[in-house]
């Protein structure tokens, strides 16, 4: 509420009061009755100012304007305090509306909502009972009934402004017994709901309603008391009390409210106040809900989470298992409410949900709960992207550090190529040269010979020192292109291999020997373990800002889904994360291999 | 002569030496340690070529236990790699190490006869 509203509702609220008092005070009886009548007044004040309070505060805005329209009407029946005959009526009748209007305030607190069947049947009765049988009975009714709670006039009170004709006997002996039957009917049953709603709450809301609960049945007990008093006839001081218990309970009402409203707020506030606190230590879902029902007093409390779907994953299947957890983490069938108890639940962005269970009486407290469960999700998101990161860390760290040996291995076997190959060829190469050198120089007949036999093994190792290099870089995938790099390594392959590379253009360099090492890596996989391949082929596609490539044989394949998948493809799989790419391969026995990945280029 | 490598070519190129050496002769190539034990030990030749690098056991260790069997045997190491770069691996301070290439019928005479010349009593 802004606090221009506030400040325009306070304002009318003062000049009720004011007015209410005015037409208090031309009231020429006698000084009994001013205790009354500035009981009266103060009444309007109270109900207006706990009202405004309740409004302007959230939480309880509904309830709030549900009270501020009982102020109102309340201030209409202090019109009946006024000895002018129209005054008199009209604050009279308000005083029936009046009674459904409080019952309505008692009833819907603290939502201002009618939350259970009982209380709706209640205040649909009591509506019916005025509009029935009071309303229509005014143009027929000489005398408003007294004593009542509604003015402060006892005796010689004024006539009735809207009298049509004479109070007929049906009014007198038929409807003025049968509507003050009803009328006690009505209350006991408002009596009834509400001594259920206050068994049904849990301590900490009993808390909150015990103030509102007990001065509403004092109201309805009293209202009971007075209306079966006058009914049976009786007057003195048992009737004058029960009317003025009546009267003060109005007040009485409206102090509960407050009181009931001050104590929730102490309540949530601490409790939402020991949740955000906490939340920051808690570590686990576990310790999340121990400190739930630690903050909220509610050692029952249950909290069930669902972490975000895998987005891979689509949408679940009817006949997929429930993807809810509870706070220990087993998996466990859809949170539901137990009679006695409320669920809510809250998403996240992410996907993530949470759910919590505690006393139904928190039912009429949505926007807590709604706090409560977005701290929860905020504790949880909170845990599970730290389990992710600290996870994905790992990974970054693992894949660096295969990548490294990778690379250090590389070197290795290029030393011992180098060693094993072309320097020993190097060597004995020199030693041959010297011998020949030597046979030369004594001019043996075996000198000829001898150098005839060093150009092979010259060309010998320049064949192995191209190899070693092409292995190192294909110099055709630098000058041409993953296509005809590709296609110069499948010649080579012994499985044929044919290539669709249409379009494929040239990439920046590393996605280039990305692509190029994975696909060698998946022919030479086919080549050692697909068992029965005839053919192999090999797709490039560009599309957009990213560049996918598969690699398909028709060979043996193996069960895909594995326990290790092993050091090759995850190589394959370091190699186009580092380059932010990824890898999938799919096999299944007897259907082939096909390997598959894409690297996005920006 | 034995000569000792895991490299064939070096074993071939050894022996074309050998054969141009007047006064040595050929006494077979071993491709591991453990060969070349059991051929000494069948053999008994006078000189031992013996690669550093080779797996199992290396030239280092082929070379300690020739020289505790066969006392009197010369052993010579070579290697394909740089001397510097021996110098680090373990027992390159007590041996000598020969660069492979310089294999030639000039350098096997000059290490007899400083072999012949250190231990008289072998003649």
């Amino acid at each position: 509420m802004s606090n221009r509203k506030l400040t325009a509702l306070g304002a009318l609220g003062v000049a009720l009061c004011a007015l209410s008092a005015v037409a208090a005070s031309v009231d020429p009886v006698a000084p009994a009755n001013s205790l009354h009548a500035t009981i009266s007044v103060a009444t309007v004040a109270a109900l207006l100012g706990v009202g405004l309070y309740a409004w302007h505060r959230g939480g309880e805005g509904r309830f709030g304007q549900v009270l501020y329209a009982t102020g109102v009407c309340w201030f209409f029946v202090t019109l009946s305090n006024s000895d002018a005959a129209l005054l008199y009526s009209v604050g009279r009748i308000a005083g029936w509306v009046f009674e459904v209007l409080l019952a309505y305030a008692l009833l819907s607190y603290p939502t201002g909502r009618l939350e259970s069947r009982g209380a709706r049947l209640v205040i649909i009765a009591g509506a019916l009972l005025i509009g029935l049988l009071y309303v229509p009975t005014i143009p027929w009714t000489d005398q408003y009934p007294l004593p009542a709670p509604f003015t402060s006039c006892t005796a010689h009170c004024p006539q009735n402004f809207f009298l049509a004709s004479s109070e007929p006997g049906l009014v007198t002996d038929v409807i003025r017994p049968l509507r003050d039957a009803l009328a006690i009917t009505v209350y006991l049953g408002a009596v009834w709901v509400l001594a259920a709603r206050l068994r049904l709450a849990g301590p900490n809301l009993r808390r909150t309603l015990v103030p509102v609960l007990s001065a509403a049945v004092l109201r309805f007990v009293a209202a009971i008391v007075y209306v079966t008093l006058r009914r049976a006839g009786a007057d003195g001081v048992a009737l004058e009390a029960a009317v003025l218990v009546a009267l003060l309970s109005v007040p009485a009402t409206a102090l509960g409210f407050l009181v009931g409203l001050v104590q929730w707020r102490i309540y949530s506030g601490g409790a939402l106040g020991r949740l955000t606190t906490g939340l920051a230590e808690t570590g686990d879902p576990g310790e999340l809900r121990d400190l739930l029902a630690l903050a909220l007093e509610e050692p029952a409390l249950e909290l069930f989470y669902a972490p975000p779907a895998d987005p891979g994953a689509g949408a679940p299947s009817p006949g997929a298992p429930s993807p809810w957890l509870d706070a220990a983490g087993a998996p466990c069938a859809d949170p539901a409410p137990s009679p006695r108890t409320c669920l809510r639940a809250a998403e996240a962005d992410s996907g993530l949900r949470v759910a919590v269970i505690c006393d139904e009486g928190f039912r009429d407290r949505p926007e807590f709960l709604d706090a409560v469960c977005s701290c929860v999700v905020s504790g949880l998101e909170r845990q599970r992207l730290d389990a992710a990161l600290s996870a994905s860390l790992a990974d970054v760290a693992a894949s660096r550090k295969r990548l490294v040996g990778a690379a250090d291995g590389a070197r290795r076997r290029i030393e011992r190529d180098l060693h094993d190959g072309a320097q020993q060829q190097l060597v004995t190469l020199r030693i041959k040269l010297e011998l020949a050198r030597e046979a030369l120089e004594q001019g043996s007949p075996k000198a000829g010979a001898m150098v005839a036999g060093l150009g092979p093994e010259v060309d010998e190792i320049i064949d192995e020192v191209r190899a070693l290099a092409r292995g190192i870089y294909p110099p055709l995938l630098s000058s041409d292109g993953l296509g005809e790099a590709l296609r110069a390594a499948g010649r080579r392959s012994p499985v044929p291999v044919t290539i669709a590379a249409d379009g494929i253009g040239r990439l920046p360099a590393e996605a280039e020997s990305a692509v190029y090492f994975c696909c060698l890596e998946a022919l030479q996989n086919v080549a050692k373990h697909a068992t029965g391949a005839r053919a192999v082929a090999i797709g490039l596609a560009r599309d957009g800002d990213q560049v996918r490539f598969e690699v398909a044989d028709d060979g043996c394949g193996f069960l895909a889904g594995g326990p290790d998948p092993g050091s090759g493809i995850t190589g394959m799989r370091d190699r186009l994360a580092a380059v932010g790419g990824e890898l999938r391969v799919e096999s299944a026995p007897g259907a082939g291999t096909r390997v598959r990945g894409r690297i996005a280029l920006d | 002569m034995l000569a000792v490598d895991d490299h064939p070519r070096f074993l071939e190129a050894a022996r074309a030496v050998v054969e141009a050496t007047p006064g040595f002769a050929w006494a077979g190539g071993a491709s591991s340690g453990a060969e070349a034990l059991a051929s000494a030990a069948r053999g008994e030749p006078d000189v031992v070529l013996v690669d550093v690098n080779m797996p199992q056991m290396d030239g280092f260790e082929l070379t300690r236990r020739l020289r505790r069997s066969h006392p009197d045997t010369l052993v010579a190491l070579v290697s394909a790699q740089h001397p510097d770069e021996l110098r680090r691996v373990g027992g390159s301070a007590e041996h000598r190490v020969t660069a492979k290439e310089s294999l030639a019928p000039a350098w096997l005479r000059s290490l007899w006869q400083e072999h012949l010349g250190s231990t008289p009593e072998a003649e």
